[in-house]
């Protein structure tokens, strides 16, 4: 039921005929909960991160997530309405008794950013960024996302999780309780927050939820290394691998008391893969490898914008994770603590174009050039690259304000690589922006789409916790075909 | 014994699937209807033909509750509504279409699952051929999978003989144990108990499975070696009497009730009250509550023992999971804050229920549960219950507060009296800003409290900018040592400005705005920038602050000042200085940097004595050192705002005194007596930390008129549809009368009537789910290894007879928990060795999960277990018990907090987990790479996961390494310098054993050519130290 590690298994097991697996299997049902048969991961303890199989043939191996936390309007990005453009400075029909988030609407209001028409399909992208509007080509949009909420903390759980509320495993523990990682010298799930902090839900966009912690992602970027990587000050590299030597001495002669016990012999082989990660980890952080122009591509470079120069090493980073066969990569672009209200987020409610002028550059340069790298690399044959955030916002200012609230009713996400369409446009909003009129998908859509470009599916991806057989997308979600290449 | 004989067994433990029609409206005239059709042979019977058809095959999808077929098949509306049925006419009816093979193709539908039988699609034919009749008011609905009768919720199965209490002398039957259930199903199933554990081992399972804590060395000898039969049964006893097991224990129930110090989500906010719940539970374990009574009090302590603190107290139990600031509080729109609080009392009627009675009730919120006999219906009615219920911080109880008030005041009195004496005698004189807060200027004054400068009145609030300001007015103050205060305007040093009762005037003051804001202070001002200037936090550290905002000036009667300094002193006739005073401050501008300034103006008797005009904070702090004559009467502090706008122009005169200009020469009297001061007011200072921070607690208020509770048609809270709900428990348990209340009962009463219901003798499920529970605890996996979920979905239990006995023995034992350890750690099951023994069989071919229990489960200590011991073995262990929780990280206010994690390296923070302050959405990286769950969740049970960023934690982690030196620094105080002394210590501490010579030799060559540092990190790292054998 709990599928692996909280029970110890033996190796003998394996040799054992269907007797003593009957007999736990007949007092654990769980399998009867759930509409679909569950496919339970096979885990060996001893290798929780042993790449595994697909439930069906795989267009992607692995996935990285750009995120851009803060509720990044579609507005004043991806969804082009000319008839918002029109309709500047009128009331918008029926928003007159509208409370959003912060409360009464004012009058539609254009973008401030010009859109154009972008690479050879003419997808019209606002000039807020250009770059990522210039690789429109490669991009399959979804105009017509739907949320749950309209309050960021359950907005990012929803988007990561599937769940408004704290406390359910995120989209890149999922995939990699089911299906390991590709390289096990280094962690099988990366989250690399924003220079400026972690996002509104924090480690929750990357948590375990109920899963075993082992599939949490980990935490560092270009700026904050691994937690516990160095040899300790005062220790010489010599001292270290001998302490080892003799703690794996000990463990063994212990392990002679439980022989056959895998997850005593599991915690002997995590010293020693945690050696590995010692190497593997420092070699994927180092940027001294890049070359100039790949730094200059990036904006790592940028002595202006250090926002940028910074976020661009993270972008590097991503890069060189995936390139490693990282199973998940989640990276940041905002942050929460350090300042609410899209001072360092896409929050914009007060006077959005005065901090997007800022977010923008931050996110454009630097993304775009991780994309085309990527492309040149071959990696995106195998790379799902999602960019998503929480919910977009309102064609309409804020009553008062000069900028948007909070809107889940209709947003855009786009994906762009393995096994999805490009260039391709799915849905729509209405004639301003606002409320997903054409293909409305929901959030469990997206999230079953996912799931099933990396060989999942959704509804038998599941796991029994207090009297649920939970999945990422709940009791919900289809799998939007219309997108698969 | 057969295989199919075991599997037979188990079996009959699970339930067939059945499903059958619910009565939407009335059960009665349905069954009327019915038995009326059935007589009629050759009509179709809708209920015993039709509606099974539709249950099986359709309404999973097509149902009001469901999300997957667009339409509904659960009423006949839906049907007619749906045109999918002509009367009378099957040839011309869309279902029949649908259901049979068209043109080749597969039937339409059902779209999972299988077709129809050509038996039911003739069935249905008949139906319609003879009019499509369908009884009134009927609803085709799912059936649970488990229905009243399941086993879980039937009375206990304890057949008299079993009973420990209940032995007749003449009959053969013997009282059961443990292990008697245990050994009959090993021998049943071909296998055996494993031998008792030898002593060592039982001691360090007992420490850890107890207290969380490995035994000290000198325990484990003295087990050892202890020569008395009952030698383990004393053991246990001790175990349970110290307070360490309610520490542990209490970990566990904290993972069932997911507290934490933070509310959670995105703005993680502190809830500094939270840990009296903790200490509630800590507490009412060690005194061994009874479990009837421990529920009691956590789900309505308040309302039925409102006079005891305690019980009161318990009530954080409701209170201790995730809050939604933003959702319920912050944000303008009504439906989010709908939703919020709709997920919020979801979330909390979840955790009484599975916590009390693992009933998985939170699936019934968008429909009725599929597994389970818990309609939708039943959901939201014990929603009712929790429906007034709101999280707040209150007062344990308003005596409780009166009374922590008077004692707290009784010493404030006490130091402050002890304060101003000193400050008499040591001539330190009087404090400015103290007596502006209402003060003796000695340290009595009120902390930030204020004097109006419009009317001399005490204000305890924050003001902005003040409206009816009449400026150059004088007005008097009641306070002896204040003469008054006024409002300046200088009109270009030409306004005469009154400054005292007496008539004294100023001049010379700059043009102002006219305008004033906020107060003057003892403390910032209101909006005040920073309390801080050039390094100097005048809010700390014994510093003072006296503010005021531009424009604002207040007088001092010196005369009164001489009063007070003057008569304690000896002095000398012959001087004639003796009543010279001194006013000394350092004056700055406390507002932010940039364009922003002000000024600030000292004058005795309305002369000016010092000035400092277009004051700004790059200026830093200016010193003030005035000397004033025997002559001098008034001392006046003027701020003006510099002709640029009164914005942001916050003056404050740092650590303002007055006091004798020569230092006064003590007696022997005095000096002895300032002596006996320092003594009085450390001992006041002890009082004060001893009685600790108010009496207050998270927990739960009322909310008055219980708000409203209807069905939400799919868990939408913009859906509410039927009758106001009355609060209710489950008709499944039915021994139990679930009705608990009207619309009219309010919010105590309800809950009461829940723990009641709950805790009534005759609930089974109550003792079954903590006996269970206790199992757990003890052997790593329950009888029914879901402990939170006792239903359809969760685990059978694989000694079902057992379960049921312990239930019993639960109520026999007064509902005592620590009876029921004992029990439970002293049957030999419990005492087997977690080693797979030597013998002709192999245990694991046949039952590899060790369900059976044929040996004792080793594990792998928690998270919080790892670092205690850590700090238990260094010997840097704080065992300081209660009181709010530590906090090994930095706080910051800021948009949404920011915790900051730092290394825990002073005894602080080397308190046992279980006072850790549990921030939620930034939670500890070190104990959460250990598998620390997130307290967003209801945790049944630890999950244990064996990982390189694991190994990297303990190998390389700050902590573990300081520790690991503070081990070797005790191992060299405690076993001198030689290595094999050092090696059998560090083995004795770690492991509780001795080594082994071979042990002792590679550890001895080890320790001499690395270090005995390197050597305890081995150890702290080692499986023999992490895992409990």
């Amino acid at each position: 039921m709990t599928p692996f590690l909280n029970r110890r298994h033996f190796l003998t097991q394996t040799t054992t005929g269907l007797s003593s697996i009957a007999l736990a299997s007949l007092l654990d049902q769980q399998q009867l909960l759930a509409d679909v048969k569950p496919i339970r991961p096979n885990i060996d303890p001893a290798k929780p991160f042993a790449s595994r199989d697909t439930h069906h043939a795989a267009a992607a191996k692995n996935v990285l997530v750009i995120f851009c936390a803060g509720a990044c309007s579609q507005i004043d990005t991806f969804d082009y309405k000319p008839e918002l453009i029109k309709r500047h400075g009128q009331p918008m029909p029926g928003a007159e008794s509208l409370v959003t988030f912060q409360g009464e609407q004012g009058m539609l209001t254009r973008s401030p950013w010009e859109f154009k028409p972008r690479g050879e399909s003419g997808k019209m992208v606002s000039d807020l960024v250009p770059q990522l509007g210039e690789l429109a080509d490669e991009m399959c949009f979804i105009h017509s996302l739907t949320g749950k909420t309209n309050t960021h903390g359950p907005g990012e759980n929803f988007m990561s999780t599937g769940y408004t509320l704290d406390g359910f495993p995120s989209m890149g523990a999922w995939t990699t309780w089911a299906l390991g990682t590709e390289n096990e010298n280094l962690p099988a799930y990366v989250a690399i927050p924003d220079p400026r902090g972690t996002p509104q839900s924090s480690v929750n966009n990357w948590g375990p939820g109920f899963l075993p912690a082992a599939f949490q992602g980990t935490q560092f970027s270009a700026l904050k290394p691994l937690d516990n990587l160095d040899i300790p000050r005062g220790v010489s590299p010599d001292t270290d691998r001998a302490t080892r030597g003799f703690l794996e001495r000990m463990n063994q002669r212990h392990l002679e008391k439980f022989p056959g016990d895998n997850e005593l012999a599991a915690r002997i082989s995590s010293y020693q893969l945690a050696a590995r990660m010692q190497l593997s980890v420092p070699e994927v952080t180092d940027l001294s490898t890049e070359s100039q122009s790949i730094l200059r591509e990036y904006g790592a470079d940028d002595s202006e914008n250090t926002l940028k120069a910074q976020f661009a090493k993270n972008c590097i980073l991503a890069r060189r994770l995936i390139e490693r066969g990282v199973r998940f990569v989640q990276l940041f672009n905002g942050a929460y603590q350090t300042g609410g209200e899209g001072v360092s987020n896409w929050d914009g409610h007060k006077s959005i174009q005065q901090q997007y002028s800022k977010h923008g550059p931050v996110l454009d340069q630097p993304c775009a050039a991780m994309l085309r790298d990527l492309k040149r690399r071959g990696l995106l044959k195998q790379t799902l690259v999602v960019w998503m955030t929480e919910f977009g916002r309102m064609p309409t200012f804020q009553k008062g304000a000069s900028g948007r609230d909070h809107n889940p009713d209709g947003f855009t996400a786009w994906m762009m690589g393995a096994g999805v369409k490009s260039p391709f446009t799915y849905g729509a909003t209405d004639e301003f922006g606002y409320k997903a009129v054409e293909n409305v998908s929901t959030v469990y859509d997206f999230h079953a789409t996912i799931l099933h470009l990396l060989g999942l599916n959704h509804k038998q991806l599941s796991y029994y916790h207090n009297g649920f057989e939970r999945r990422l997308t709940d009791v919900h979600g289809h799998v939007i075909k219309e997108v698969l290449a | 014994m057969s295989m199919r004989d075991v599997l037979d067994e188990f079996a009959a433990a699970s339930r067939p699937l059945r499903v059958l029609v619910l009565f939407a409206f009335c059960g009665v005239s349905f069954m009327t209807a019915c038995c009326s059709t059935a007589t009629a042979d050759e009509l179709v019977d809708f209920s015993k033909q039709i509606a099974p058809i539709f249950e099986q095959h359709c309404v999973r999808c097509h149902s009001p509750g469901s999300s997957k077929g667009d339409v509904s098949l659960a009423t006949f509306d839906d049907l007619k509504s749906n045109d999918f049925v002509t009367a009378g006419d099957p040839d011309d009816s869309y279902l029949i279409e649908l259901v049979t093979s068209q043109d080749g193709d597969p039937p339409a539908m059902p779209k999972e699952g299988k077709s129809l039988s050509d038996a039911e699609v003739d069935l249905l034919r008949q139906w319609i051929t003879q009019g499509a009749k369908w009884p009134d008011g009927v609803v085709v609905k799912e059936k649970s999978k488990a229905d009243a009768s399941w086993w879980a919720y039937q009375p206990l199965k304890v057949r008299l003989s079993e009973s420990s209490f209940t032995q007749s002398p003449d009959s053969e039957s013997q009282a059961a144990t443990i292990d008697g259930f245990i050994h009959a199903k090993l021998v049943k199933h071909g296998l055996q108990m494993s031998p008792p554990a030898d002593r060592r081992t039982l001691i360090r399972r007992l420490s850890f499975d107890l207290h969380g804590l490995p035994p000290t060395p000198e325990a484990v000898d003295a087990f050892v070696n202890d020569g008395d039969p009952k030698a383990y049964e004393k053991l246990v006893d001790r175990m349970l009497e110290s307070p360490h097991y309610g520490e542990r224990f209490a970990r566990h129930w904290l993972d069932i009730a997911h507290y934490a110090d933070t509310h959670g989500f995105e703005r993680d906010q502190r809830r500094d009250n939270a840990w009296r719940y903790r200490d509630y539970v800590i507490r009412a374990l060690n005194e061994d509550k009874p479990y009837d009574r421990f529920l009691q009090e956590q789900i309505a302590g308040d309302v039925l023992w409102p006079d005891n603190e305690q019980a009161v107290i318990a009530t954080g139990f409701l209170s201790a999971g995730p809050w939604d600031f933003v959702g319920q509080v912050e944000t303008r729109s009504p439906v989010l804050r709908r939703s919020a609080r709709s997920l919020d009392l979801d979330d909390m009627a979840t955790q009484v229920m599975t916590a009390t009675m693992a009933m998985t009730i939170n699936c019934a919120r968008c429909h009725d549960h599929k597994l389970d006999p818990i309609s939708q219906r039943e959901y939201y009615q014990l929603r009712a219950v929790f429906a007034g219920v709101k999280r707040e911080d209150r007062v344990v109880s308003d005596a409780a507060l009166k009374q922590y008030e008077v004692q707290k005041q009784e010493l404030v009195a006490q130091r402050n009296r002890l304060d101003f004496e000193k400050g008499r005698l040591e001539g330190e004189g009087l404090n400015l800003a103290d007596i502006v807060g209402g003060g003796n200027g000695l340290g009595t004054g009120t902390y930030r409290n204020a004097i109006d400068p419009r009317n001399a009145k005490i204000q305890t609030r924050n003001f902005g900018m003040l409206g009816n300001v009449v400026t150059n007015k004088f007005s008097p103050s009641a306070f002896e040592f204040v003469d008054g205060v006024f409002i300046p305007d200088g009109d270009n040093g030409k306004a005469m400005i009154p400054v005292s009762s007496t008539g004294v005037t100023v001049t010379g003051l700059p043009k102002s705005s006219g305008k004033a804001w906020d107060m003057i202070r003892n403390g910032p001002v209101a909006s005040q920038h920073s309390p801080e200037l050039d390094g100097i936090d005048f809010t700390k550290d014994g510093h003072s602050l006296l503010g005021l905002h531009a424009n604002a000036g207040i007088t001092f009667d010196l005369a009164e000042f001489r009063k007070a300094l003057v008569p304690y002193l000896e002095h000398p006739q012959s001087d004639t200085t003796w009543d010279t005073l001194q006013f000394t401050a350092q004056v700055g501008y406390f507002g932010a940097v940039g364009n922003n300034f002000a000024d600030a103006w000292v004058f005795v008797d309305g002369r000016k004595v010092a000035d400092f005009q277009k004051l700004r904070r790059a200026d830093g702090l200016q010193k003030i050192d005035v000397e004033l004559p025997a002559s001098a009467r008034f001392l006046t502090l003027v701020s003006t705002d510099g002709g640029n706008g009164y914005g942001m122009d916050q003056i404050g005169f740092g650590d303002p005194r007055v006091k004798l200009a020569s230092p006064p020469t003590l007696t022997e009297e005095a000096r002895n007596r300032l002596v006996e001061i320092k003594t009085q007011r450390e001992q006041v200072e002890k009082d004060l930390e001893t009685l600790g921070p108010p009496p207050r607690f998270y927990g739960v208020v009322a909310e008055k008129p219980v708000p409203e509770v209807r069905l939400l048609a799919r868990g939408n809270p913009e859906s509410p549809s039927g009758d106001a709900l009355t609060p209710a428990a489950f008709s499944s348990m039915a021994m139990l009368d679930s009705e608990l209340g009207t619309l009219d009962t309010h919010d105590g009463e309800r809950r009461a009537a829940l723990a009641r219901w709950i805790t009534h003798p005759d609930n089974p499920l109550v003792r079954r789910v903590i006996v269970n529970r206790l199992w757990q605890w003890h052997f790593g996996a329950g009888l029914v290894d879901t402990p939170s979920d006792f239903g359809y979905g969760g685990g059978r239990p694989s000694h079902p007879e057992l379960l049921d006995w312990l239930a019993d023995e639960l109520a026999q034992r007064n509902w005592s928990l620590k009876a029921m350890h004992r029990l439970i750690v002293t049957s030999e099951t419990y005492q087997q060795v977690s080693t797979i023994a030597d013998g002709n069989i192999d245990p694991t071919e046949i039952d590899a999960e060790n369900r059976l229990l044929w040996r004792q489960n080793s594990r792998r200590i928690e998270a919080e277990a790892i670092r205690d011991s850590v700090l238990f073995v260094s010997g840097k262990l704080n065992p300081k018990r209660g009181g709010p929780g530590f906090e090994d990280f930095k706080y910051q206010e800021a948009y949404a907090p920011i915790y900051t994690y730092m290394t825990a390296d002073e005894p602080a923070l080397w308190r046992r987990s279980i006072y850790r302050f549990i921030v939620r959405t930034t939670p500890d990286r070190f104990l959460t790479t250990l598998d620390c769950p997130d307290p967003a969740n209801l945790t049944p049970k630890r999950l244990t996961t064996t990982t390189p960023l694991q190994s990297l934690a303990l190998y390389n982690n700050d902590f573990m390494l300081r520790q690991a030196r503070y081990f070797a620094e005790r191992l060299g105080s405690e076993a001198g310098n030689d290595a094999n002394a050092q090696v059998r210590r560090a083995f004795a501490l770690a492991f509780g054993r001795q080594p082994s010579a071979e042990e002792d030799r590679i550890a001895v060559d080890f320790v001499k050519q690395q270090s005995l540092f390197a050597l305890c990190r081995s150890l702290l790292n080692s499986n023999e130290f992490l895992y409990v054998d």
